[in-house]
């Protein structure tokens, strides 16, 4: 039984990409919740496992169709809600802002 | 895989997820500021290429190194000067070192297991997923679409650095760079080496 | 069960739904242990939320013919393995090889050890 992010030797994906990129960093907001998450693990409201397994549960649809650090950020508000940390509507808020101008 | 999503909607999203989580009294703002600029400033590749420079200057470090590279990173710190050992989390390190006939090349096939603390933030090719799936498959296929030419002799090692344990790579030295100092050396070494993605290139371009 | 370096093993089949950090590509397929790399707890149990007691984590040495068949190469790959990932396996070599097919492969993996 796996997950979507199990990948190890599987075929078709082709070449590798971004190998004369350089940055760390692709926007503010990435940097942004890198420093989130490490700080929430450090503090110990959650485990690296837990988070991951956050990551893993996305739909696999989402999972290949999303930037490395938007399914941080999706890991991250979902596991925050099953935590109990921010509740649903709050959730739906942060991600309405995103429609915000 | 897309990793150019608009930015500006990303942003607000996660502006708001942080006032969230600093509402509920999780993190401040403060810290969040502070990890960001441990991670994405003071950590770096740099850090990494002093331990590989002491390494090929100093065969007791080397030795030290490739038996207990957690150890050694206790005792010096991430940026070798022993000041930083105490900021950040601990790292469980193995250093496993290229020959005239082993290579190694590292890889988190499962997520983006990385040293961030010896070597920074990842870089995006480690993480896609091409990189990925395609690693441990055919490391050869792989070397040599990143300029990378070993002898059809040379073993290659991959490390699926799957569980708590990271990796560094020890790149060979350089043929004439014996009358470099160890800050010169430290200077040849890329991130992507460390990684054993690509080898150290010669101090002077005799070719 | 602890393991040695050297002794041979096999990663188990995982069916288990919940996280785990043994890769689909290892499971059911025969490697060596390389090494003890200390205790650590146990990802699965983490990620649930468990208290659990650290156990053995091995580096395990796979050849990449182990885990993809006569075409996949003459490298080896490396992972780290908790203890609960793993169990003993009797390798080909302990025993005499009998049929034409075991001598082949028995004679591959001589030459693999050189």
């Amino acid at each position: 039984m796996s997950y979507v992010h199990d990948i190890g030797g599987l075929h078709g994906f082709g070449p590798v990409p971004g190998r004369d990129d350089e940055l760390d960093f692709h926007a503010a907001w990435e940097a942004r919740v890198f420093a989130i998450v490490r700080s929430l693990l450090h503090n110990g409201v959650f485990t690296w496992d837990e988070f991951r397994h956050a990551i893993e549960r996305m739909a696999p649809a989402d999972y290949f169709a999303s930037g490395y650090y938007e399914r941080w950020t999706e890991a991250l508000e979902r596991l925050c809600v099953e935590k109990g940390l921010i509740t649903a509507e709050q959730r739906d808020d942060i991600r309405a802002a995103m429609e915000e101008s | 895989m897309n990793d150019h999503q608009p930015t500006a909607p990303m942003a607000r999203r996660v502006a708001a997820l942080e006032r969230a989580l600093v509402d509920r009294g999780l993190i401040t703002t403060e810290q969040v500021d502070d990890v960001e600029d441990t991670f994405g400033r003071r950590m770096g590749a740099r850090n990494g290429a002093r331990y590989v420079a002491r390494a090929w200057v100093n065969p007791d470090f080397r030795r030290s190194l490739l038996d207990d590279a957690t150890a050694v990173v206790r005792t010096h710190g991430y940026d070798l000067t022993g000041t930083t050992n105490r900021e950040l989390p601990f790292l469980q390190l193995v250093a496993v070192e290229n020959t005239e006939t082993v290579h190694n090349l590292v890889v988190c096939t499962l997520c983006s297991c990385y040293p961030v603390s010896l070597l920074g933030p990842s870089p995006r090719w480690y993480r896609s997923f091409e990189y990925r799936s395609r690693a441990v498959r055919e490391p050869r296929a792989v070397l040599a679409e990143f300029g990378v030419s070993l002898d059809p002799d040379t073993e290659i090692r991959v490390w699926d650095s799957n569980a708590d344990c990271r990796y560094l790579v020890v790149p060979r030295r350089p043929a004439g760079t014996g009358h470099l100092s160890e800050d010169e050396l430290a200077a040849l070494i890329t991130r992507d080496a460390l990684i054993g993605a690509a080898l150290v290139g010669h101090a002077q371009s005799d070719l | 069960m602890t393991f040695e370096p050297g002794q041979p093993v096999r990663a188990r089949l995982h069916g288990a739904p919940g996280h785990t950090r043994l890769p689909r590509y290892v499971r059911g397929r025969p490697g060596t242990i390389h090494a003890l790399r200390g205790r650590f707890r146990l990802a699965d149990a983490l990620a649930r939320g468990q208290a659990v007691d650290p156990e053995p984590l091995y580096s395990v040495r796979f050849a990449a013919r182990e885990l993809w068949g006569d075409d996949a190469g003459d490298h080896d790959v490396y992972l780290d393995l908790f203890e609960s990932y793993l169990e003993s396996h009797v390798s080909e070599l302990a025993s005499e090889p009998s049929t034409q097919g075991d001598r082949e492969r028995h004679h591959r993996a001589c030459e693999g050890m050189s």
